[in-house]
């Protein structure tokens, strides 16, 4: 009787399952035993990535309409299942001892992982909310997790308002969307656009959408909705870092393709002058605030509004390359920042200042090779995955016109090079001081650094492969 | 469209204007002789003992919080008890996924000592 197809939501299910094992075998077993516990949530992950793989290239609608699977909702999963399974792997060495509670760690990473795996498969207003929420509600308690930290609980309180009221906006906003087209369903949208408005755009419409953009680029980090992400980032413990830089600005970024490609698709063009104006300022600011930080991880926050910046071109030039080429730039994005938090993460946070990476380079070899290779990545130089991301977003935005917005955006990744580099002239052109050393059990460290490195140098040699894949999977725009 | 919307906005316009006005007013004619009985904060016509800003116990925050979790599950529980018949096998099978999450939650907070009464 009723259209509920279990099959599109199967992947998050089992993630939702793993969570209350995870949280409950938390609350019944002792700390000591519970070294594992990354383990558990990467079982969730690879299962539900098996699962995905076994879906993935069906399209499906799923509950009453609220859910519909297709290729780029299949692509998106795959990317958070894997940052699931990295970010699992680069928290256990260090968390272990500075959390209690490893079992709702674990369980609200999984959590908000489902969340986002929700946002990508959302297929109305509604449901996009709730995907929201779970992924934001969970993240905003993981940037507090270091409770006696006052940084952490900083950024947990800041994070936390100001999300709830950049939701509240967003939620305004689909009330307006809603007011004026009588449906928040995204297959209802053309329709109800030529049935009850007759093909018009009242004010209501226009300013819904205004709102609901607004909501969505604060999750973006987009300015002038990026005060918030310098703070937050620095101040979360840095595996929840990690975390939120690739994974959540990813699920941004999938919702902003969804709700305004997929479903809002009749006021799209209107938004893209707005939008234009809006990446060229935040690569702008962000690299601009760059360059005089001292702070590793708050050098890495302004970077996170700088990398906006540039996927948002794609966003402008809205066609299937740049589209495509969002997903690509995005999947190596997360690589090179879960990569480079890495190594923050297994220099224990004792790194995190410029001056004390001096000389790591040449004492630490390995961790000097990734950091060169991902450091390389963020200033997009070849041969890695970095560069040939903006290769694709920049040809996108050139296909479709915007040649002053792609001059803009390569200027500004000339000026990044000098933060990301200077890394590395720390890194190897300093005496060391004996100020870092990375810490005892750092195996499931390396192994996540070993995979994202080779994760962001296949990217930049083989991309042709990949690219055509997600172009293959960008089925929204013809 | 926007038309449409015009009731709200003069209905919200009287609201302010009454209200500001009747305060205003009784501000400007009204007599004012303060006693202390009269300045004193109302308790339902207790005389108020210390400040009301007191410290009490956090546990009691935790238990009215839990009260609360249960509380929305009843109100999701009279409406669905109602339609039972008409939501049939479905609506069941869906209760009983929520109550057994809600169930699971009971036991997570039980495990983590919460409800604990020391």
């Amino acid at each position: 009787m009723a259209n509920i197809d279990l099959l599109t939501i199967t992947p998050d299910i089992i993630l939702i399952v793993f969570a209350f094992a995870l949280l409950l075998a938390g609350a019944f077993s002792k700390v000591e035993r519970q070294a594992n516990f990354n383990m558990l949530a990467m079982l969730g992950f690879g299962l539900a990535f098996l699962v995905n793989l076994f879906l993935f290239g069906a399209k499906k609608y799923g509950y009453y309409n609220m859910f519909f699977f297709d290729e780029v909702a299949g692509l998106f999963r795959f990317v958070f299942y894997g940052i699931g399974i990295l970010v699992a792997l680069i928290s256990e060495p260090y968390i272990c001892g500075k959390i209690k509670h490893k079992g709702e760690y674990y369980a609200l990473i999984l959590i908000s992982v489902a969340g986002m795996s929700f946002l990508a498969t959302a297929y109305d207003l509604i449901m996009l909310v709730l995907g929201l929420e779970a992924m934001s509600l969970s993240i905003y308690i993981l940037a507090g997790m270091f409770k006696h930290d006052e940084k952490s609980v900083e950024a947990s309180m800041k994070y936390f308002l100001l999300g709830a009221f950049s939701t509240a906006i967003l939620m305004l906003g689909i009330a307006f969307v809603y007011g004026a087209l009588g449906t928040t369903n995204f297959g209802e949208v053309v329709t109800a656009y030529q049935k009850n408005l007759g093909g018009h755009k009242p004010e209501l419409l226009i300013a819904g959408v205004v709102l609901v953009l607004a909501g969505v680029l604060f999750k973006i980090a987009a300015v002038p909705f990026h005060m918030w992400t310098p703070d937050v980032y620095e101040g979360a413990p840095s595996s929840v870092t990690a975390f939120m830089i690739s994974g959540v600005k990813a699920a941004s970024f999938v919702m902003l393709i969804r709700v305004f490609v997929l479903g809002l698709k009749v006021v799209v063009f209107d938004l893209v002058t707005t939008v234009m104006v809006i990446s060229a300022v935040t690569m702008t600011l962000g690299n601009v605030c760059a360059l005089v930080q001292k702070n590793v991880k708050r050098m890495l926050a302004y970077s996170s509004i700088a990398h906006a910046g540039y996927i948002l071109v794609g966003f402008v030039a809205l066609n299937k390359t740049s589209l495509a080429a969002i997903v690509f730039y995005l999947i190596a994005y997360a690589l090179m920042n879960i990569g480079a938090f890495a190594v923050l993460v297994l220099f224990d946070d004792r790194g995190n200042y410029l001056e004390s990476l001096s000389g790591s380079g040449f004492k630490y070899p390995f961790l000097g090779l990734m950091m060169t290779i991902f450091m390389f990545s963020m200033v997009g130089l070849p041969p890695t995955g970095g560069f040939m991301g903006k290769f694709y977003i920049f040809k996108g935005a050139l296909e479709a016109g915007y040649v002053w917005l792609v001059i803009i955006a390569v200027l500004n990744s000339a000026v990044s090079a000098y933060f990301y580099l200077r890394v590395l002239v720390y890194m190897f052109f300093e005496d060391f001081k004996g100020a870092v050393a990375p810490s005892v059990n750092s195996t499931p460290t390396t192994v996540a650094l070993v995979l994202t490195s080779i994760g962001v140098l296949y990217l930049g040699i083989f991309p042709q492969a990949f690219f055509e894949l997600t172009q293959r999977c960008m089925t929204y725009l013809p | 469209m926007l038309a449409s919307y015009v009731p709200i906005l003069i209905f919200a316009i009287i609201a302010i204007l009454f209200a500001s006005v009747t305060l205003f007013m009784s501000n400007l004619i009204g007599q004012k002789r303060p006693s202390e009985d009269k300045l004193m904060p109302y308790e339902c016509g207790n005389i108020p003992v210390g400040t009301a800003r007191e410290r009490f116990p956090i546990r009691f925050y935790i238990f009215a919080m839990l009260f609360i979790v249960f509380d929305v599950e009843v109100a999701f529980m009279f409406p669905w008890a109602v339609l039972f018949k008409k939501l049939g096998i479905l609506g069941f099978v869906e209760m009983v996924v929520f109550v057994l999450i809600l169930l699971l939650g009971l036991l997570y907070v039980w495990g983590k000592g919460a409800l604990e009464w020391e």
